[in-house]
């Protein structure tokens, strides 16, 4: 028998049927948790986010559509509980430009503020024989500098692999944006990963 | 701009000062031209530019797009991909992340694109089962909330009009095949908020006990262990439920405070003031932790551990020599949930008999271990907990 979609399993579950949501969860369970480690950049709380994000599709069943796909919905609640979570985390560090600023604000020390070339993703592809724990590192790493909305569209993107058309739609904004968005949100990161390949990450 | 980002080390990233951002907005409005910048402002403008390296290398103005593209690249705004990279990336993406899908042109491009999703995609996602009871458990604990609130304003009709609960009543007398469920949740719930009263009760009374015997849980004798502990009734060195119903016969707390309403064969009263035990397993409202000698923690340890729960419904069938399934909840309280007591004090509500650490109470760690690798295990009721952290009632 087939397994049941998870559109199937939602509307069983708003008909009374526990057992359908642990099924739910069990499926997303690895993939959800990677997004919002990646998201987050910390496993504690990507843990209790995901542990949010399920309790809202408990309290927000009854208003999803089973026209619609589940997975989608999914990621999109995981990631506004991760941009709430985020917010909540902490006010920012204050910076005073006339302390010493060291590398900050993107400069090369090699030769002053480096101006933008069109990027190109010409970054060796990740070694599979690499050690794994340090290239999971270099990943977060890289990611933690981009900026949220960057970092998140990128995540949606490589987790989901929707077409721009499904992403515009999920996210509900318009498509040119979505792309826009996105090719920027690579070009930032094959930046950040190609520097840390060279070993001149911070 | 966005100021969100984190640094490589998880700590907020810095954002500006607000007199520094008074003056990057003055010097942007001025389209970077220091000169034009107010007086208040010009002395961090100047340091801005120098910082963005606009005043010594580049020309002002000669190229607005590389001051765009310098100032964007400075403080984390787009850099853009190359036309190649670009179209590869909206192949790929068209393609459902499938390269294979790609025109021949772009895949190589569009491979690269792909083994760098790879490499964001993967990572550790262990702990499955615990975070997938903890996620089902906040779910449960919230559905218990909103039943309790159901109780609260249930109990606030008595400050209304004695007409208006006539009104009310005569509702609930129309309906009655609707509201039968409702006011059967609030029995439950009844059950459950004296059953909680329960658990206090037994932890002060476990703390009076342990302050007066050096930490220990209470234990009939203070050799107690080995043996078969589910033989209640058959003798207090036979049965670990003597050791808990120590606590009535030391006078610690009265028999109804260890009766559950959930069992309706509780008993309430002492059958004998001389009786040392339940006399059947049945009467038994709580299970408690398996006593094992010299072994078993102490109230108030630093290890947290469990001491006392709602009945084991493992324990009544396996005396009955009755398959078990140790996932089973308690029959207190109609296998929705069981309270349970750690020697911290702390009674607490779990939806199943399995702790965050996947230790489950039913069971010594050993069985657990057995049953994970088999289909099927029994217990004998000899068993022992594997050690001080090892969770495990009976009866």
């Amino acid at each position: 028998m087939e397994p049941r979609s998870d559109e199937q399993l939602v509307e069983a579950y708003r008909s009374g049927e526990s057992d359908a949501f642990r099924t739910l969860i069990e499926r997303h369970h690895d993939d959800l948790l990677r997004f919002l480690v990646r998201l987050t950049g910390d496993r504690a709380a990507a843990d209790d986010v995901f542990q949010e994000t399920f309790l809202q599709i408990h309290l927000s069943a009854d208003s999803f559509d089973v026209e619609r796909r589940f997975r989608p919905w999914l990621f999109t609640i995981a990631a506004n509980k991760a941009r709430d979570h985020l917010r909540r985390k902490g006010r920012r560090q204050e910076m005073e430009l006339s302390a010493p600023v060291g590398r900050a604000g993107g400069g090369d020390e090699r030769g002053g503020v480096q101006f933008v070339d069109l990027m190109e993703i010409d970054v060796p592809a990740p070694d599979a024989a690499a050690d794994a724990s340090e290239r999971d590192r270099l990943v977060q790493r890289a990611l933690n500098d981009l900026p949220l909305p960057l970092r998140e569209i990128l995540l949606l993107a490589y987790f989901q692999r929707l077409s721009y058309a499904q992403i515009a739609e999920d996210l509900g904004i318009p498509l040119g944006t979505v792309k826009s968005r996105l090719h920027a949100a690579v070009a930032a990161f094959a930046r950040k990963w190609k520097a840390s390949q060279n070993g001149d990450d911070r | 701009m966005d100021t969100q980002t984190s640094s490589a080390t998880g700590e907020p990233a810095p954002a500006l000062g607000a007199a520094d951002a008074a003056a990057l907005d003055s010097l942007v409005e001025a389209q970077f031209n220091v000169a034009a910048v107010a007086e208040t402002h010009r002395g961090r403008a100047e340091r801005i530019a120098s910082l963005l390296g606009l005043l010594n290398d580049v020309p002002i103005g000669r190229s607005g797009r590389l001051i765009e593209e310098t100032f964007g690249n400075t403080l984390g705004m787009d850099p853009h991909l190359c036309a190649d990279d670009a179209a590869a990336l909206d192949a790929w993406l068209e393609a459902c992340g499938d390269a294979e899908r790609v025109p021949e042109a772009l895949r190589p491009r569009a491979e690269r694109h792909a083994a760098l999703a790879d490499a964001v995609c993967e990572c550790d996602a262990g702990g499955r089962e615990s975070l997938v009871d903890r996620t089902l458990d906040l779910v449960q604990a919230t559905i218990d909330r909103d039943d309790e609130s159901l109780v609260f304003e249930r109990g606030a009709m008595r400050r209304v009009r004695f007409a208006d609960v006539v009104s009310v009543a005569a509702v609930l007398l129309l309906g009655a095949s609707v509201v039968w469920p409702i006011l059967s949740s609030v029995r439950d719930q009844a059950r459950r908020i004296a059953c909680a009263a329960n658990l206090h009760g037994a932890a002060n009374a476990m703390s009076g006990y342990a302050s007066l015997n050096q930490n220990a849980l209470p234990m009939v004798t203070a050799s107690y262990g080995g043996g078969t502990w589910w033989n209640v009734g058959k003798g207090p060195d036979r049965s670990n439920s003597a050791n808990l119903y120590t606590l009535a016969r030391e006078k610690y707390l009265s028999l109804s405070s260890l009766a559950c309403p959930g069992n309706p064969n509780a008993l309430t009263v002492p059958a004998s003031p001389e009786d040392r035990d339940w006399r059947t397993l049945d009467e038994v409202s709580y299970s408690y932790r398996v006593i094992s000698g010299p072994q078993t923690p102490r109230w108030g340890d630093s290890t947290r551990v469990l001491v006392m729960a709602d009945r084991s419904p493992v324990v009544q069938r396996a005396v009955r020599g009755e398959r078990v399934n140790p996932e089973a909840s308690t029959p207190n309280h109609g296998g929705r949930g069981q309270h349970l007591l750690f020697n911290d004090g702390a009674a607490e509500w779990h939806a199943r008999p399995i702790l965050s650490n996947g230790d489950n109470i039913w069971l010594p760690r050993s069985l657990e271990r057995v049953l994970h690798q088999l289909s099927g295990g029994r217990l004998t009721g000899r068993e022992l907990p594997d050690g001080p952290d090892d969770a495990f009632v009976g009866p």
